[in-house]
């Protein structure tokens, strides 16, 4: 019988491999709808060919891009989970043996010796942001951040009283400003909050919501308003071209201070790629459908 | 009743203000992007705006960005304004300052104030002789002149005098808006 802590190692190694080969099956509904209304021929043809690459990389296990990301995850923990500090070891332990089987590139690299620790694992490797609930379940969020997404960030302090008029020209000039670089078409998060920490919090967790219809609420419409914006651009597919140069637009919002509007600008290439798992104080494991799947 | 809609889809007001005002002292109420008006308030006003309707207003500042001023919390402006600002660039050479309030949300098309508050809030303008612009949801009170190019011919650092003066009006505000 195996320990709750081989448990937590073993479900999220196989957590990570699914992640990166793999996205989940929302995003693959997003880039085909996208593809169907794409008027540019050469962007048809990119995205045909993403699509293809998501089903070879599905079948044949490998990743679906050559960088696999900075490990981070969201870990939410129950307050009646038994392992806490375990599940932190452990969580590690999988990174270590994901990139030590070849799954994960080795992406950690020490600011000050340039040398890459080869294990992606070091201070604050792998990324861990936590949060507790009142639960008995360990809840686990893996999102690899790519380097060409990460690179194109962006923080905004806009004057309170402009805020979401000035958001629309923020989001734009990020877009505008990125170009090719994240590998269009991205996903566009913005996080909206009242320091720079907790509006990057909450861009990071916009890629835990999944592409959808844009409910009937201002804050949706303004999501689908500033889409329709960024995808008159013309920056298209890999930045060749096209009506498709973003496949969705999320915004979370959070409380700001009252001298503060501080807007979190983050991207993911067409490949978001998340895993979530859900582990049970018994050992018992529930994989996201919409994750685990195969194209 | 008849709908005029003043406010665009990106927050611009597209009617001056000084009709605003007047259709507001003459029960207009206020709705999403429009006003729903009577319309023998509409004919009132068709020979024109009586010298009882207008406010002062003023053109924005071309000097450039505005400077964002911080303030002591306790500080009036501080609850009364979404923002306060400084025109011309560098602390010392500054002339105007401005104080933001938010009335109109463009995300929610929504107003933030009631009919009565925006009334008082464009009657202070008036009796205080601060010169007012719609600028994207707020109304933004100046001490800037009509005429911006007449503010170089305030002395530098003047801004502090127009504080006070925003101050004194912040006092009135904070009375109807609370």
């Amino acid at each position: 019988m195996r320990s709750l802590g081989e448990v937590i190692e073993r479900a999220v190694l196989n957590a990570i491999e699914v992640a990166v080969t793999r996205v989940p099956r929302d995003v693959f509904e997003a880039i085909k709808s996208f593809a169907q209304r794409e008027t540019n021929p050469r962007a048809r043809r990119i995205l045909s060919t993403i699509i293809e690459a998501i089903r070879v990389a599905a079948r044949e296990g490998t990743p679906l891009c050559q960088d696999t990301g900075y490990p981070t995850f969201i870990v939410r923990i129950g307050n009646r989970f038994p392992a806490k500090a375990l599940a932190l070891r452990a969580i590690k332990r999988a990174v270590a043996e994901a990139t030590k089987r070849g799954i994960l590139r080795p992406n950690t690299v020490d600011p000050i010796t340039n040398r890459n620790t080869g294990t992606n694992t070091g201070p604050h490797a792998p990324w861990i942001e936590i949060e507790m609930f009142r639960g008995d379940e360990l809840e686990i969020f893996f999102i690899p951040r790519g380097g060409g997404c990460e690179g194109v960030s962006k923080l905004y302090t806009l004057p309170p009283s402009r805020g979401w008029e000035e958001l629309e020209k923020a989001v734009l000039q990020s877009v505008i400003e990125a170009g090719p670089r994240p590998c269009p078409p991205t996903f566009v998060f913005v996080g909206i909050g009242a320091t720079a920490t907790m509006a990057t919090a909450l861009a990071r967790k916009c890629a835990l919501r999944q592409w959808s219809t844009k409910p009937a609420t201002p804050l949706a419409q303004l999501e689908q308003k500033l889409l329709n914006k960024i995808n008159t651009l013309g920056i298209g597919p890999m930045g060749l071209g096209g009506d498709t140069t973003a496949l969705d637009l999320r915004i979370e919002i959070g409380c700001r201070h009252p001298a503060t509007f501080i807007a979190s600008i983050q991207f993911s290439c067409w490949a978001l790629r998340k895993s979530h798992i859900v582990i049970g104080r018994d050992g018992s494991i529930w994989l996201d459908p919409n994750d685990f799947w195969n194209p | 009743m008849v709908r005029i809609e003043v406010v665009d889809e990106s927050g611009n007001l597209r009617v001056p203000l000084a009709l605003l005002y007047a259709l507001l002292r003459r029960g207009a109420r206020l709705c999403g992007r429009s006003l729903e008006v009577d319309p023998s308030a509409v004919q009132q006003l068709a020979s024109g705006l009586s010298p009882e309707d207008m406010v002062p207003e003023v053109e924005f500042c071309p000097s450039g960005e505005p400077q964002p001023i911080d303030l002591d919390p306790d500080d009036v402006l501080s609850q009364v304004c979404t923002d306060v600002y400084r025109y011309f660039p560098g602390d010392e050479s500054s002339r105007c300052a401005a104080c933001a309030i938010k009335v109109y949300s463009t995300l929610g098309e929504t107003w933030l104030v009631s009919e009565e508050q925006l009334v008082k809030i464009l009657e202070v303008a008036r009796e205080e002789n601060l010169p007012i612009e719609w600028n994207k949801g707020n109304v933004v009170y100046t001490t800037c002149p009509p005429d911006y190019r007449d503010a170089q011919n305030y002395p530098p650092g003047s801004y502090r005098e127009g504080l006070e003066k925003l101050r004194k009006a912040a006092r009135r505000l904070l009375e109807v808006l609370q």
